[in-house]
């Protein structure tokens, strides 16, 4: 029983489709059972720092906002460690939603989609940052209009 | 079968108690009928596919929102993601919007967008301050009490539930205060 159970289950991710789709009872060889990915430091451990690192400079970033206002430093640290955030936080949800084993296709377009997005926000704060009053005092101005 | 003939030989064994049948004196009638063993059918392998998988339509689904009880745990999780995901949309909006619409005519440079906050009226101006600061509190706050967690603290039930409070409450406060600037 087990064996047509694990079987279903390497059907449904052999084929990128919901399981209701499949048949039970089979008789196709499961060569897939019980193999994984070979481990990866950087998509795994190096991964999960990088997301903590950036998340927590997010902190003494945003104090140094409220303490010192505008300044070039923390404007230009902002404008890198916010993007990093926001695409770990989005490629999350990704992984969570599209998984590549369930959704191939919607995975590669939705990443492609945010890497785009971050590379364009990353130029879009620098040049924010560059040739106009800056994030920080942007929020300041604009909360305070 | 045999649960109906257990549930009969019990009755007959205390015929006394049975009083509270309705027809005490008749032991198979007394009690409401029942077929403790469904008749199966064998079915095809095909068959069978077909009837699980229309089982399988109207089983309810992971994440089981509609029977799942409401609790702290979950619910903060899943709006700090809502949260992170709203400001995080907000600010990837705003920074492709400040590169792409000067190349379609528009000026939206720190100025402009000051100038027309500026001349929204005054409860506009404290609703939209409330509507934006709430989640980004909410999700900064909630950050710091996952960051508390990466270290090994309060991950215990109580931990969790008191950590989950203070976010709610200081979120509340420090919005509050927020929208008063």
């Amino acid at each position: 029983m087990s064996a047509a159970i694990r079987q279903h289950a390497v059907r449904g991710l052999m084929r990128a489709r919901p399981m209701t789709i499949s048949r039970i009872h089979t008789t196709a060889a499961v060569s897939q059972v019980g193999t994984t990915h070979a481990p990866d430091r950087v998509h795994g451990s190096y991964h999960w720092d990088v997301e903590r690192a950036a998340s927590a400079a997010l902190v003494p970033l945003m104090a140094a906002q409220l303490a010192v206002g505008a300044n070039p430093v923390t404007d230009v640290l902002l404008g890198v460690v916010l993007p990093v955030h926001l695409h770990i936080g989005f490629d999350a949800c990704i992984t969570d939603y599209y998984p590549k084993h369930k959704s191939p296709v919607m995975n590669r377009l939705m990443t492609y989609t945010l890497t785009t997005a971050t590379a364009g926000i990353l130029i879009g704060c620098f040049q924010f940052n560059m040739h106009d009053v800056g994030i920080t005092e942007f929020i300041a101005r604009s909360w305070t209009a | 079968m045999f649960a109906t003939r257990a549930v009969n030989s019990i009755v007959a064994q205390n015929v006394a108690r049975t009083a509270l049948f309705k027809n005490a004196s008749a032991v198979p009638t007394g009690i409401r009928a029942f077929r403790a063993t469904p008749s199966t059918m064998e079915q095809s392998p095909d068959a069978e596919s077909e009837l699980l998988r229309q089982q399988r339509l109207v089983r309810p689904k992971s994440p089981h929102l509609t029977i799942y009880q409401p609790q702290l745990t979950w619910l903060m999780s899943g709006f700090h993601r809502i949260t992170g995901c709203a400001v995080g949309a907000g600010f990837y909006v705003g920074a492709l919007s400040y590169l792409a619409l000067p190349a379609l005519g528009y000026n939206f440079d720190t100025s402009a967008i000051v100038a027309s906050v500026a001349s929204l009226p005054v409860v506009a101006k404290v609703g939209i301050k409330t509507t934006v600061a709430f989640p980004f509190v909410f999700h900064c706050l909630n950050g710091v009490r996952h960051l508390i967690w990466d270290t090994g603290r309060f991950l215990t039930v109580d931990g969790v539930y008191k950590t989950g409070y203070a976010v709610l409450g200081s979120s509340a406060a420090i919005t509050l205060y927020l929208a008063s600037l």
